[in-house]
């Protein structure tokens, strides 16, 4: 039992170790994951497209504040992954 | 390494869809097999990049959705309300075939089309959906055999693939008799659309207390627990009390038998037998076990397993290279079995192929799903997953599902994302409006 319990604690620490740079998930695929709900012209929020740093603190606003799904789905991506889909969304008309 | 566009024209000419030409000679060539949300999302996204000429075959023309199906079962969306053409599809530059397909020949990516002709890809992507498995209902089989009446389907539909299977069953639940009995029988694991028969538990009973206050619905489940399981609960319960009731596998045990034709009773009814009950009623909708379609476990992609197994960081096939299975058919647990899921697996191959056909490093893989299911109409709850892959294996490595307890305006918001949702995916997944 207490080696199964350390095994568990093993995977934890593991699933939560920091992402090695080869792991920062792209983030071209990470937008293209947004156009499936955010496509729509209506019942769910347009993606923004103003200044990078004013997305980031929007992304940042959303994982951390109480919503629907984006905290859960945000609360999953890194610091660099954020700044990464930050930038892009801003070079995107 | 890419090669040239095979001679074999003859299919295309023949359905005159001949659109992509030969000054497509030099490109890398894909095939997709289905142009459901994962196949069609495939090919749209593809389409956009250099290097590659994207064929899509299917024998439907124009498809129609199994997400929203529960709301045409219920009369508050119309089947064409859900049905997609292949005009946005064409439009963004995909030679789209309407023939099904008959046989794979993994190895060499060659596909053998239902009118006899074959066709070499360079490329090969497997979307083709699930395929319901009769067999391991016993009963189906004999009771087609013995009242030679049709296919069990006819009189319990499944109504898993929308369209004339979704019209039968609207059909069965119109006439069902004052306080009849509306009977779902559950799946075991992994199947399409895993919150879809709660959901249609719901809508169905909200349809019941305008159209019929003395039905019910009953659910015989071939599990103990399903997905946003208290979530559904609580929202039957403060919906529609006990119009609900829910029956778990430990409870009643397994399916054994479906009752049917001349094995109904004197009042008509049919029914199921499981391993400790029999339960009669009105209408049956009989949602059987599935499993990839036999043209892909006739190829061996499944290794006899039943679906597809795939590399979780680019969903390659593990049986042949440049051959992707993406969507219901492939393994991809923990990842549901969703439009979503098929939608996105789809961006990821989009990605890898274009990498591969450009010369480029593969794209770092992140897999998101959503699933918005409605309560009722104005009562919606969600299940999300975000996953990557380590060590060839794929992790669940966030997501979470709305909370139980929520007010109503939560639920109210969710119902307005859920329809949000569907405008949105149907654009980015077909290209258009229904």
């Amino acid at each position: 039992m207490r080696g199964f319990c350390l095994l568990c604690l093993l995977c934890l620490l593991w699933l939560a170790r920091p992402l090695s740079a080869a792991e920062t998930a792209d983030s071209a695929l990470i937008l293209n994951s947004c156009a499936t709900c955010h496509s729509a012209t209506a019942g769910i929020p347009a993606l923004p497209h103003h200044q990078a740093d004013a997305i980031l603190t929007q992304l940042h606003a959303l994982r951390d504040g109480e919503n629907t799904v984006m905290h859960r789905l945000l609360a999953d991506l890194s610091a660099e992954e954020l700044q990464a889909i930050a930038r892009q969304l801003a070079a995107t008309p | 390494m890419i090669r040239r566009r095979q001679l074999l024209q003859a299919p295309l000419l023949l359905t005159g869809m001949s659109a992509m030409p030969l000054l497509a000679s030099s490109k890398a060539r894909v095939g997709i097999v289905g142009g459901g949300f994962g196949g069609a999302t495939l090919a749209r996204y593809l389409v956009r990049q250099a290097g590659v000429s994207v064929t899509l075959i299917d024998p439907v023309s124009a498809f129609i959705t199994c997400p929203f199906s529960n709301l045409v079962l219920t009369g508050a969306k119309t089947l064409s309300e859900i049905t997609f053409s292949r005009r946005g599809l064409i439009r963004d530059g995909v030679e789209f075939i309407p023939l099904g397909v008959t046989g794979i020949d993994a190895a060499r990516r060659e596909l053998t089309l239902s009118d006899g002709s074959k066709d070499r890809f360079d490329f090969l992507v497997c979307a083709p959906g699930v395929e319901m498995n009769y067999e391991s209902v016993a009963g189906a089989d004999s009771a087609i055999a013995s009242h030679g009446s049709g296919h069990i389907s006819q009189r319990m539909p499944h109504a898993w693939k929308a369209g004339d299977q979704t019209q039968l069953l609207a059909a069965q639940l119109g006439a069902m008799r004052p306080g009849g009995t509306f009977l779902i029988t559950a799946p075991p694991n992994p199947f399409r659309c895993p919150p879809g028969p709660y959901e249609r538990a719901g809508l169905v009973a909200e349809w019941m207390t305008h159209h019929n206050p003395a039905g019910k619905v009953l659910i015989v489940d071939q599990k103990d627990s399903f997905t946003k399981m208290p979530l559904f609960l609580e929202g039957w319960r403060k919906r529609y009390g006990d119009r609900v009731e829910w029956i778990g596998l430990s409870q009643t045990g397994e399916l054994r038998e479906v009752i049917d034709g001349g094995k109904a009773d004197k009042s008509g009814k049919r029914g199921i037998r499981t391993d400790f009950d029999e339960f009669r009623a009105d209408v049956v909708n009989l949602i059987p076990p599935q499993r990839a379609p036999s043209v892909l476990r006739d190829a061996g992609l499944d290794e006899g397993r039943g679906w597809c197994p795939v590399h979780p960081d680019s969903f390659e096939s593990r049986v042949a290279s440049n051959v992707f299975i993406i969507g219901d058919a492939a393994s991809a647990a923990p990842m549901p079995k969703s439009a979503f899921s098929a939608n996105n697996q789809a961006k990821l191959v989009a990605a890898v192929i274009a990498a591969r056909v450009n010369g480029q490093s593969a794209p770092t893989a992140w897999l998101v799903n959503t699933c918005y299911s409605l309560v009722a109409s104005d009562y919606g709850i969600s299940v999300s997953g975000t996953y990557r892959a380590r060590d060839d294996m794929l992790i669940q490595t966030g997501g979470g599902q709305s909370p139980t307890g929520a007010d109503e305006q939560v639920h109210q918001l969710e119902a307005t994302y859920t329809h949000g949702w569907y405008e949105s995916i149907t654009r980015d997944s077909f290209g258009g409006a229904a």
